[in-house]
């Protein structure tokens, strides 16, 4: 078994990334308790998050994502009911934020208390 | 173009933080924060099995559409983020959502989830129940 230890990875040309083999890193993702105002618990890649409106925030990421065309997940928990019928839909607006809107089944914007998202794809 | 070929990457000055560059140059960031640190696809009906996994211990059948996966190895705490969707039959699909069982607190070595078909209200097995965690292991 071979190790190396390094602190920093890119190609040989001395900037562009280094490709892994078999590996592609999430470039975002966060833990966000929301009870009323949104706060992030835990990230990657996430310099603020602010509130809408009720059922309404936007994540802002630290480093911008290539365009707006990535790959954006989530899921969300509602610790008032088990199986909560919550859902949630995130839209990048823009390189640097997510907007997040979390509905119940009858279509009425809530908070919820476990939100969580990750992002793959390129940074710009 | 150059090539490494090694087993194990280590951080130098911190054994944990590898920087890498972004694709555009533009920013770099710690190459094990990105990593989905587990994962596992599951089929939930029958005998409940992982199609496929990784950082994935075993499973367990908590009634019709729950199920709890128990990592091999634990997060460092319990704010590690999740997401998912899940597959169902060949014909058209009714809305469904997989969401995480709120009976018990979070914890860092396991993830107790449902799945629920939203317009009957009622939890079901799905073939394919897919989750992906990213956060800080332990």
């Amino acid at each position: 078994m071979s190790t190396v230890k390094v602190d920093t990875l890119v190609a040989s040309d001395g900037t562009s990334p280094v490709t892994l083999t078999k590996q592609s890193a999430a470039k975002h993702w966060c833990m966000i308790a929301n009870s009323g105002v949104p706060s992030i618990s835990n990230s990657l890649n996430a310099s603020s998050v602010s509130d809408d409106a009720t059922g309404n925030f936007t994540i802002t990421l630290s480093s911008a994502m290539e365009n707006t065309n990535q790959a954006a997940l989530g899921m969300i928990a509602n610790s008032a009911a088990n199986p909560s019928t919550s859902t949630v839909t995130g839209t990048m607006e823009t390189t640097t934020t997510l907007a997040v809107e979390t509905v119940n089944t009858a279509g009425t914007n809530l908070d919820v208390p476990f939100n969580q998202f990750a992002i793959h794809g390129d940074l710009a | 173009m150059s090539e490494i070929k090694v087993d194990t990457l280590t951080g130098k000055t911190s054994a944990g933080d590898i920087t890498v560059t972004s694709e555009g140059g533009a920013a770099t960031m710690q190459l094990q924060q990105g990593l989905a640190k587990a994962w596992a696809t599951v089929d939930q009906t029958g005998t409940m099995a992982f199609l496929d996994s990784f950082n994935c211990a075993s499973l367990s059948d908590d009634g019709t559409g729950q199920t709890t996966i128990s990592f091999s190895s634990a997060f460092a705490n319990i704010n590690y983020s999740v997401g998912s969707t899940c597959e169902q039959g060949s014909g058209a699909n009714d809305s469904r959502v997989l969401g995480r069982q709120n009976t018990t607190p979070r914890v860092t070595n396991s993830f107790p989830f449902f799945v629920l078909n939203v317009e009957l209200t009622a939890l079901l097995d799905v073939d394919v129940a897919n989750t992906i965690f990213h956060g800080d292991l332990a």
